[in-house]
């Protein structure tokens, strides 16, 4: 009956419970992103010409390029993880800092790109534009919000102190660059496929 | 048998019925319609292969998942599992929907393989 | 010597764990207590709303040719009410007994996040708020809860009408998603120790089973609103035809959404079924692990059903044939379930209470909309009654039946635990039986009606078509379940100061909430309690260990404001959870939402932008501080 119940301080055996509220989040935001995607392909099956006639096909290389670059983000992003779980501030800020500089690459980029294609055929056109406009910034809204949230534990962890509030959060961000970057793959295997 | 497989078969009786019904659902759905859209049925993609390929796999996948589940439950019987009855519950109720899950990937395939396509 | 530590400790905790009433702690608490209770109440004040709403419909609706109200009005009021039962209601409230309960129920201190928790009551208030001050400008949203386009589209609905229902469903999507990854995690992550997952009360497999769903069904219908706002404010496409969209979309993943929205609602309604029968049976749940089963399973088939609502649009057979083999199958859970449940009774020694009596009601009326549920799923029968009064009939049967019914037991039953007060059982007695012929005398000629063809979303009708008697009926039994309610929100409020003081456990119940006082204190339980079966509060020896390891200081976490977190899958200990204290960011952060809705519903851009800068410093606020540094 009578196992010993004293909790040592200090225990800690699983991951945190932000990090489990994240991986929640993520999970819903999948099914967001899946639902516009599959409304993208529902559209698609119905039209004979897609894109639409007048409507350029959509750009390959840089666009992958970008991807390219994003998806490398999860590497530092994984290692400022690693480095919260051993309290190194030093190296959880490179990551951190790393992690945002790779996305804000993509961001900018991705921003260029859809002001030359709004220009050249703007979402209020059709239907194809519309959801090749709402996928795309959909998921530049997203990379946009982890760069803010990066910075921002950046300044948390500046006084060379990570705490396990900090921590927990540093680790639940790195799940989320993952979300995000492999989200990057499928909308840009999606938006491109006309081209494929 | 190892603790570690017979954890491993747990799971996948627990995971693999329902992951077939969900695959078959998505999959063979957008088989069909991809088969009928006004664009995409010029793609030429074939209605009975899709299907039945889906069927097959989806109903291997269900029908593997509720032998794993079966294999647990012996297991649990035999006397592996633990003193709170969590992997006995698992074992259970894994069981019984693996043949709920099997019934409905074999109903839904069957149905749609009998029936022309496109035709409302 | 062992009650001093006792005496101590209890100290202790009273002084972390305790808010000084005010309206500082009003605004800013986090208490699970305080939240539930919240939700309960202003979900009750929406209930009302929708009452009003719907006895306004059955007045007009009482006679041919009526001129009570318009077809304006009518088509703004039948909206309003099902927008209002949906989502403002029944989830909201199944949401307030979450909160209150699932803490208790699994042995925790809070929820684990709880200024989220806060955050999701505050955007569900501001959301309602938001959706109801449209009737301040008249354009209420009109086109029904699913509000199919194209009639949804600027072109035939012009007004701001729909664009409070998607920008106001959007801002509760927002109270939702946040509540149902903290039921998750709080369900997965802060059980008792001990409490393995087959040891988990089917009340909180219902929660969770219901917050899944959310998780991953309430997208479809945030995307759906996304594009349809889009469509009406910039232009975009993605509904109309001429422009390469398709109106179906709209169909499609509104019921993506909608079909498991509908077991969103009936759920947690069924685990408070399954709370209340054992207790009143006075045994355990028969088929318990089935029990669970068959939540989850309903949970999860409940996705693979959406076309069942789009039968009659012409779509090819095959498409069909996906949908109707399991909208037959989904019927074996609720199979399951309800003879798991007469099994219960008829295996107990069942003692008849108010809390049974909603239950034995709840069987009788969700039986009914059971078997006219499994009737649509043969496809000529649907083409036949569909978008006739038969529907409104049978969708009455099973939410309110499945989920009001169970409401009223969970208010009869949970009552003493909220208010420390017991409700008057004869009034109770009253309530329940002008509710229950109440409801039957409104609904049941319904069927009828609608087999003899009446349409729904009509504001009125002429004589001679078969249809006065019928819905004459249908009036005088709305406003005989309108007394019905009455009676029983009467008893709630006369209880409240009159009622007699209720014991820690006045029914004999079998789960954790009863194993502390009523109402509990602020840190729940001074000891952690240790569970070891599915029936932990009957396990006598084992509450008596609970107060003995009180006096060792055992497990008591006096040391700061924590909890004990737990593996998911065994409850093991795994680590304390630091809960944090009170916040004003919620509210603050719910403001500044509100600002970027009501700024955005106005088409003022630049301060929508404000708006999405302040929900940023607010977010960026709310971290600024680590719980517990001061």
């Amino acid at each position: 009956m009578s196992e010993p119940l004293d909790v040592p301080v200090a225990l800690q055996r699983g991951r945190p419970v932000g990090w489990w509220g994240v991986l929640l989040l993520v999970a819903t935001e999948a099914a967001l992103f899946g639902a516009m995607i599959a409304s993208y392909f529902y559209l698609r099956f119905q039209a004979v010409h897609w894109p639409p006639p007048g409507v350029p096909e959509p750009k390959v290389l840089v666009p992958t390029l970008l991807t390219i670059v994003l998806v490398c983000s999860s590497v530092p992003a994984g290692a400022a993880a690693a480095a919260g779980r051993r309290r190194l501030p030093g190296r959880a800020s490179t990551g951190l800092v790393t992690t945002a500089a790779l996305a804000a690459v993509y961001a900018a980029g991705t921003f260029v790109l859809m002001v030359q294609e709004w220009q050249d055929s703007p979402a209020t056109k059709d239907a194809y534009d519309s959801l090749f406009f709402t996928i795309q910034g959909a998921h530049a809204a997203h990379v946009a919000a982890g760069i803010l949230v990066n910075l921002y534990l950046l300044a948390t962890i500046a006084r060379g102190r990570i705490s396990q509030y900090r921590m927990n959060g540093i680790w639940a961000m790195s799940l989320y660059w993952h979300f995000v970057n492999a989200l990057a793959v499928l909308v840009l295997l999606t938006t491109v496929s006309p081209s494929l | 048998m190892t603790d570690r497989r017979a954890s491993l078969l747990l799971w996948f009786g627990v995971i693999a019925p329902p992951l077939a019904w969900t695959l078959e659902l998505v999959a063979g759905y957008w088989f069909e319609e991809a088969v009928c859209g006004r664009g995409s049925g010029r793609w030429g993609i074939d209605h009975e292969l899709t299907q039945a390929a889906t069927l097959v796999v989806c109903g291997s996948l269900a029908v593997a998942g509720t032998l794993a589940a079966l294999a647990a439950l012996r297991a649990v019987r035999a006397g592996a599992g633990d003193a709170r009855g969590r992997v006995e519950f698992l074992a259970v109720t894994s069981l019984s929907a693996a043949a709920v899950f099997v019934l409905l990937t074999v109903m839904t395939g069957a149905g749609v393989l009998a029936l022309d396509p496109c035709k409302g | 010597m062992a009650t001093v530590v006792a005496r101590d400790e209890l100290r202790k905790l009273q002084a972390t764990w305790h808010e000084r009433p005010g309206l500082k702690a009003f605004l800013t608490t986090v208490d699970h207590k305080s939240i539930g209770r919240r939700y309960l109440v202003t979900a009750s004040l929406f209930f009302v709303a929708a009452g009003v709403e719907a006895l306004a419909l059955r007045t007009q609706l009482a006679v041919p040719d009526a001129g009570a109200i318009g077809p304006k009005a009518y088509n703004q009021l039948f909206s309003m009410h099902g927008v209002t039962m949906i989502f403002l209601f029944v989830t909201p409230f199944l949401s307030g007994f979450g909160n209150f309960i699932v803490p208790l129920q699994i042995g925790a201190r809070d929820m684990a996040f709880p200024r989220m928790n806060a955050l999701s009551y505050w955007t569900y208030l501001a959301s309602g708020v938001f959706i109801y001050s449209s009737f301040l400008v008249g354009e209420a949203p009109n086109d029904g809860w699913f509000n199919y386009t194209p009639l949804a589209e600027k072109a035939f609905t012009p007004g701001l009408n729909i664009d409070y229902y998607n920008l106001g469903l959007l801002f509760l999507a927002i109270s939702s998603t946040v509540g149902s990854i903290n039921f998750i995690v709080t369900i997965l992550k802060l059980r008792a120790p001990g409490m393995s997952l087959n040891r988990i009360p089917l009340f909180c497999w219902g929660i969770l089973a219901q917050a899944f769903s959310l998780v991953f069904a309430l997208p479809a219908l945030s995307a759906a609103n996304i594009f349809l706002e889009l469509q009406r404010r910039f232009g975009f496409h993605f509904f109309d035809h001429s422009h390469g969209g398709d109106p179906l979309l709209w169909q499609h993943l509104f019921w993506i959404f909608g079909h498991p929205d509908v077991y969103i609602i009936f759920l947690p309604a069924i685990g408070i079924v399954s709370s209340v029968v054992p207790v009143f049976a006075r045994r355990s749940l028969v088929a318990h692990d089935w029990l669970v089963l068959a939540t989850v399973a309903t949970a999860f088939l409940g996705f693979g059903v959406w076309v069942h609502h789009m039968f009659a649009t012409g779509l090819p057979n095959v498409t069909f044939a996906f949908f109707a083999a399991t909208s037959v199958i989904i019927a074996i859970p609720s199979g399951v379930q309800v003879f798991g449940w007469i099994a219960t009774i008829l295996k107990g020694h069942p003692v008849i209470r108010s809390p049974m009596l909603y239950v034995l009601g709840f069987l009788v009326v969700f039986v009914v909309g059971g078997v006219t549920g499994v009737m649509f799923a043969a496809i000529p029968f649907d083409q036949q009654v569909t978008d006739s009064y038969f529907v409104v009939a049978h969708f009455h049967y099973v939410l309110f039946g499945g989920a009001v019914f169970p409401i009223f037991a969970g208010i009869h039953y949970w009552y003493p635990k909220l208010v420390g007060r017991m409700l008057d059982e004869r009034l109770a007695t009253w309530s329940f039986w002008l509710f229950f012929v109440g409801f039957n005398l409104t609904f049941f000629p319904m069927h009828v009606t609608g087999l003899l063809g009446m349409p729904r979303r009509i504001y009125t009708y002429h004589p001679g078509l078969g249809w006065d008697t019928l819905n004459l009926l249908s009036t005088i039994g709305a406003f005989t379940l309108a007394v019905g309610i009455l009676g029983t929100m009467g008893n709630v409020l006369r209880s409240a100061r009159r009622g007699e003081p209720a014991p820690d456990d006045p029914w004999g119940a079998n789960t954790l909430e009863w194993a502390t006082s009523s109402p509990p204190p602020h840190f729940n339980f001074a000891s952690i309690p240790v569970v070891r079966s599915q029936d932990p509060n009957w396990d006598v020896e084992d509450r008596r260990e609970d107060r003995r390891r009180l006096a060792r200081a055992e497990l008591t976490l006096s040391e700061g404001h924590e909890t004990i977190g737990t593996s998911w899958l065994d409850g093991d200990i795994e680590e304390i959870h630091e809960s944090p204290p009170e916040s004003p960011w919620p509210l603050v952060l719910t403001l500044a939402l509100a600002w970027f809705f009501t700024a955005f519903l106005t088409g003022h851009w630049v301060l929508a932008a404000i708006g999405i800068g302040l929900t940023t410093a607010a977010v960026g606020g709310w971290n600024l501080r680590e719980p517990g540094e001061e």
